[in-house]
């Protein structure tokens, strides 16, 4: 695609939506699990999670922003929970509900191994219908998904887990 | 571009302006927001609009307003519109009766270019009230329906109590010839349909981009979700029509309140192809321009 059809605020509102989605996953994980380790393991990622809220909220300040009108309120949230539902969870229930079905801890690191790559599949498309002057703000948040993904992956190691 | 010769000389102006006596010959209340009007020309004449096309009605005392036409050229002995309460003008609309007369002048714009769809797949996307404008090229192809390849309809309302020409969704669904898709944002416990925003459908949906023309009716926020969704399925920016309509106001390029960067949406759209929509900074519900702030 040539021409942008986002500002990197809007992806940027997006990406909140993705880490509220991945908050409830996780807490939902911790929820589901007895074990005090493995307790420690998802409300260490549900703090990244929040941590990513932040930032990307104050990464928007700095940003162009304009919007368009709503026909009725959360209209524009309707659409972007379209867009990211195929990709990620399309609710922050159905979040929820996916963690209580991991059947353990390993599985559940695989799955939002899973997530956040597919997370970065989904920002580097949104990459290519933003204007070119606001890519470095995508990239930074493709970034921080990156380095979620190590963490999770050594702190799967460090409980015995992965491949 | 602006036919500036098609601007009539001042003399002329005022006969521009003149309304025309059409009688309400049926009304239909739809949902709480909005009225079906039946209207006839008093003089009998056709208004021979074209699918896309809008109108101005008026009534003295209240002011006039731009509407899409929703019924099909091919209807011949009467037109229709559908009617939004929103002001004095629209709230006034919604007490006509039968028998009663409003002022009409038009039609105008240019509406969906049904000559170049010729042949060619359909792909219809409405969202909210962009089916009534939507209905009149549907109920068009419906008619000649020879004339096109196939017909998909995809249309999302925010719930159930808010769908629109609900008797022709049913007809539209019953066909084989057409392929439909229809999904509300809120669904109540009366909905077994699909649930989300139309592009939750209109990924499902399969079709040959060379052949597909879509032609795309709706509330400004899902404009750039839909060319996302249509790009992605390799569709050809040209073979994108947006209807702006939300836009126009006087109808003749006089007032400027649909001006559009070098565009006049009343007199050069309100349907447009995607690609003259692009560079034009103002277009802001179609795709993000550099220049735009705050």
């Amino acid at each position: 695609m040539s021409h942008p059809l986002f500002q990197a605020a809007e992806v940027l509102d997006m990406a909140i939506e993705i880490e509220r989605m991945g908050l409830a996953f996780y807490r939902g994980c911790t929820a589901a699990r007895a074990s005090e380790q493995a307790a420690e393991v998802f409300e260490f990622a549900a703090e990244q999670e929040q941590q990513h809220i932040e930032l990307f909220a104050r990464m928007k300040r700095d940003l162009d922003q304009y919007t368009v009108p709503e026909s009725y309120p959360g209209e524009t949230l309707a659409y972007v929970r379209g867009l990211i539902g195929d990709t990620i969870f399309a609710t922050v229930d159905e979040a929820a509900c996916s963690a209580e079905e991991m059947p353990d801890v390993d599985s559940a690191i695989d799955k939002a191994v899973r997530l956040e790559r597919q997370s970065i599949a989904f920002y580097s498309g949104l990459r290519e219908v933003v204007r070119p002057s606001e890519h470095d703000a995508i990239d930074e948040v493709i970034a921080e998904e990156h380095r979620h993904i190590r963490r999770l992956v050594a702190l799967q190691h460090e409980l015995g887990g992965g491949d | 571009m602006i036919d500036h010769d098609a601007v009539p000389p001042a003399e002329d102006i005022t006969r521009f302006y003149q309304p025309e006596l059409a009688r309400v010959i049926g009304k239909w209340q739809m949902t709480e927001m909005m009225v079906l009007l039946r209207l006839q020309p008093a003089s009998g004449e056709r208004l021979d609009h074209a699918p896309g096309q809008f109108l101005q009605i008026s009534l003295p005392g209240y002011g006039e307003a731009p509407i899409s036409f929703c019924s099909s050229p091919t209807q011949t002995d009467s037109f229709e519109l559908c009617v939004q309460s929103v002001g004095n003008l629209s709230e006034a609309l919604h007490d006509l009766r039968p028998g009663d007369f409003v002022g009409v002048r038009g039609p105008y714009g240019h509406g969906f270019p049904v000559e170049d769809m010729r042949g060619r797949d359909v792909l219809i996307v409405a969202g909210g009230i962009g089916i009534a404008p939507l209905r009149s090229l549907i109920n068009y192809m419906a008619d000649r329906r020879r004339d096109f390849g196939r017909v998909i309809i995809v249309y999302g309302a925010r719930n159930p109590s808010e769908r629109l020409f609900v008797e022709d969704v049913e007809a539209w669904d019953a066909r084989d010839d057409f392929e439909t898709w229809f999904t509300v944002d809120e669904p109540d416990e009366t909905w077994t349909g699909m649930t989300g925003v139309v592009t939750v459908p209109l990924r499902e949906v399969e079709i040959d981009p060379a052949r597909t023309t879509a032609a795309v009716v709706g509330p400004p926020v899902m404009y750039r979700y839909v060319a996302m969704e249509l790009l992605n399925k390799q569709m050809a920016e040209d073979d994108i029509l947006f209807s702006l309509e939300r836009r126009f106001k006087c109808g003749m390029g006089k007032c400027g309140h649909c001006q559009l960067n070098d565009l006049y949406v009343c007199q050069d759209g309100p349907v447009f192809r995607y690609t003259q929509l692009i560079g034009r900074t103002e277009a802001i519900e179609v795709w993000a321009p550099d220049e735009q702030k705050g």
